[in-house]
């Protein structure tokens, strides 16, 4: 092979490497993930600074629980900060398709405006989803 | 009332003489009963009127009125005979000083009820800033009172069961589900949880291997603070109308999903179904809400 189709078929497989590995911005952004066992996971925080924790899948899962919880704490410019992780719920669901139940944080959020992060998990399936946001 | 009735006196004249449109009536009238649902104090006789005018004009008068508060105390009486039924055994007759008691504290949660506690406003709707969910949230009042009373669960408390009697037994009356054996989807599996503020009724049907499948969840709330319903999503989704009622459609990666707010309730059915089929099992669903 004679040098100028070397150059040319190297500048190709570079070329065709690039484009696989180049991440594409447009379809990030219009083309959010959506969740293959999820229906549902609706973290509500309550004015009593209770939390509701549901969620609901589109088969029955051995397991269904909340893995891990965070509190975040909204700064004065809009962003958000994590104030502390926070204890997860006990209740693990067993052989169902549906998960609730209620935990009272009473004692982690002050004064401020609050939300919080939540992991939900079923049977190894994760996917961590945001709260409503409260100002107390 | 009586400035009331002469002004649909009025409007009613004007509608027949030609001086004002049908659309233009009905955007005057409903504009006027928003503003008033907002004020502090609403005018409960006003809006009464101008709800059964709107009733009367838009079924040419063929269908009967039948106001907010009628529909919940026929509830009460549903749910009245279905307790009657199913737990008169396990009880002692209830005295005639009780069952007055009763039916006082009944109409006294009515009254409430009718003195500005009926309209349930959902003012949020939209999808998540990243897209990935879509979320409805509300802030009603009060029947809530009534699913309590019809659930009769004053803690926490859960059921999964696949009998449809015992779910019934379980909630006092009988959800707007789909029935077992109704397009084609065989076997159910209920699973109820109910805390003081809500009610979730979920429904997974499973019909035979490599057949469609379908999920339907239902929120009752009780408390405008429960009122969040947050739901996945992989696109943003369109609003149809169903029936005059509007359905927000949406997809999960190969599943469609439809979800719509009736009363104090947020409903959703998804699943792997045709979109068609998905359609007619929500126009049922609505029907039954409407009855």
């Amino acid at each position: 092979m004679n040098k100028p189709v070397s150059i040319f078929f190297a500048f190709v497989l570079v070329f065709s490497l690039l484009l696989g590995t180049m991440p594409n911005a447009n379809a990030s952004e219009i083309m959010p993930y959506a969740d293959s066992e999820f229906n549902s996971a609706t973290t509500l925080l309550k004015a009593t600074k209770q939390v509701s924790f549901r969620a609901v899948t589109y088969s029955v899962k051995s397991s269904i629980s909340v893995s891990a919880c965070w509190l975040e704490k909204k700064n004065n410019d809009g962003t958000w900060s994590t104030v502390c992780p926070l204890p997860t719920p006990s209740f693990v669901a067993s052989e169902t398709f549906a998960y609730a139940t209620t935990v009272d944080y009473s004692d982690y959020i002050g004064t401020g405006t609050y939300r919080i992060r939540a992991t939900y998990n079923a049977d190894g399936h994760t996917i961590t989803r945001y709260s409503n946001e409260r100002t107390f | 009332m009586e400035n009331n009735r002469m002004l649909i006196g009025k409007l009613r004249q004007a509608l027949m003489s030609g001086n004002i449109t049908y659309d233009d009536i009905v955007r005057r009238l409903t504009k006027a009963v928003e503003d008033e649902y907002l004020k502090p104090s609403p005018n409960v006789d006003f809006i009464d009127t101008c709800e059964k005018f709107l009733w009367e004009i838009s079924t040419e008068g063929q269908q009967k009125f039948v106001s907010v508060s009628d529909h919940y105390l026929e509830v009460i009486k549903q749910h009245s005979e279905v307790k009657t039924q199913a737990r008169t055994p396990n009880r002692p007759v209830m005295g005639f000083a009780k069952r007055m008691a009763l039916i006082c504290a009944t109409f006294a949660l009515l009254l409430c009820i009718t003195q500005g506690a009926i309209h349930f406003e959902w003012f949020t709707q939209g999808s998540s800033t990243d897209k990935q969910q879509y979320i409805i949230q509300g802030h009603g009042a009060t029947i809530s009172l009534i699913q309590k009373c019809i659930a009769e669960h004053d803690a926490c408390s859960e059921l999964k069961t696949s009998s449809w009697d015992e779910l019934c037994d379980y909630l006092g009356f009988a959800p707007s589900v789909i029935s077992p054996g109704v397009f084609q989807l065989d076997e159910a599996l209920y699973q109820v949880y109910v805390e003081p503020g809500i009610i979730m009724v979920n429904a997974l049907y499973e019909t035979p291997p490599g057949n469609a499948t379908a999920l339907l969840t239902i929120q009752y709330y009780t408390d405008v603070d429960e009122a969040l319903f947050i739901f996945e999503q992989d696109a943003s989704g369109e609003q149809i109308s169903i029936n005059n009622h509007p359905v927000y459609v949406t997809t999960n990666l190969n599943r469609v999903s439809f979800s719509w707010i009736s009363d104090s309730a947020i409903s959703i059915l998804a699943g792997t179904f045709d979109y068609e089929l998905g359609e007619k099992i929500v126009e049922q669903l609505i029907g039954g809400y409407t009855q």
